[in-house]
């Protein structure tokens, strides 16, 4: 099926390319979303498109590149919501807020994407660990230290 | 900012309309109920945070700033090898 992209165009995704979100994404109405990567960009960095409404897309972070420990306990609760049997079926990523100077970016770790990759669910979950709902991004990746 | 001392089963009333009660007290965790008009809207404050800083994240995403930033990511990363 063809949907439009913000940043993209119209793109051709199959059904299975589709995450179906458990509950919405905090403050937003849309469901469903696919992952776009871009080569040049990586798989650091990916697009969280939602597949119904073009302007709903969000960059979301791989945790592994920050310098710090990031392996926040994921509640039981929340693994069941998204069928995870076992810690190899999820993901969690991280989302961004890419500002035009980067060194003044952020991610937030409070709150991150959790994802079934096997069921394609998915879930914004809230950590009970202390993180931070706005931690440089710069900073706190490997090389990069300040 | 208002700050009052309550014990264990006390209230408030906001408003006429709204109760606010103190349920359970443990540690570091107090049980609230709050009895008040369909209306009003209850949110956890954390909820709206997240909510704000979501909104946030779209509002700014730049594709061309992440691209550079992502390159310059992976030539630091190649060149530390």
């Amino acid at each position: 099926m063809k949907i439009k992209t913000r940043d993209f165009g119209i793109i051709d995704i199959l059904q299975q390319d589709i995450i179906t979100f458990k509950e919405p994404i905090l403050g937003f109405d849309d469901t469903e979303y696919t992952i776009i990567t871009v080569d040049e960009i990586g798989s650091n960095f990916i697009f969280l498109q939602s597949t119904k409404n073009e302007d709903v897309c969000f960059i979301l972070v791989n945790p592994t590149i920050y310098s710090y420990e990031y392996s926040p306990d994921i509640l039981p609760c929340h693994k069941k919501e998204l069928n995870i049997i076992n810690d190899s079926d999820m993901v969690l990523w991280n989302i961004g807020v890419i500002y035009d100077d980067f060194k003044k970016s952020t991610v937030n770790l409070k709150s991150p994407i959790l994802i079934n990759i096997n069921e394609k669910l998915a879930s914004q979950i809230i950590l009970e660990e202390n993180y931070p709902l706005k931690s440089p991004i710069y900073t706190g990746m490997e090389g990069n230290k300040c | 900012m208002l700050v009052l001392q309550r014990k264990l089963g006390d209230g408030l009333i906001l408003n006429d309309n709204i109760e606010i009660s103190i349920i359970e007290i443990n540690k570091d965790k107090v049980k609230i109920g709050i009895n008040a008009p369909k209306t009003i809207k209850i949110l956890r404050k954390e909820i709206v945070e997240i909510q704000k800083q979501n909104k946030e994240a779209l509002n700014t995403v730049n594709y061309n700033v992440l691209r550079s930033f992502a390159q310059q990511f992976t030539e630091g990363k190649q060149n530390d090898k």
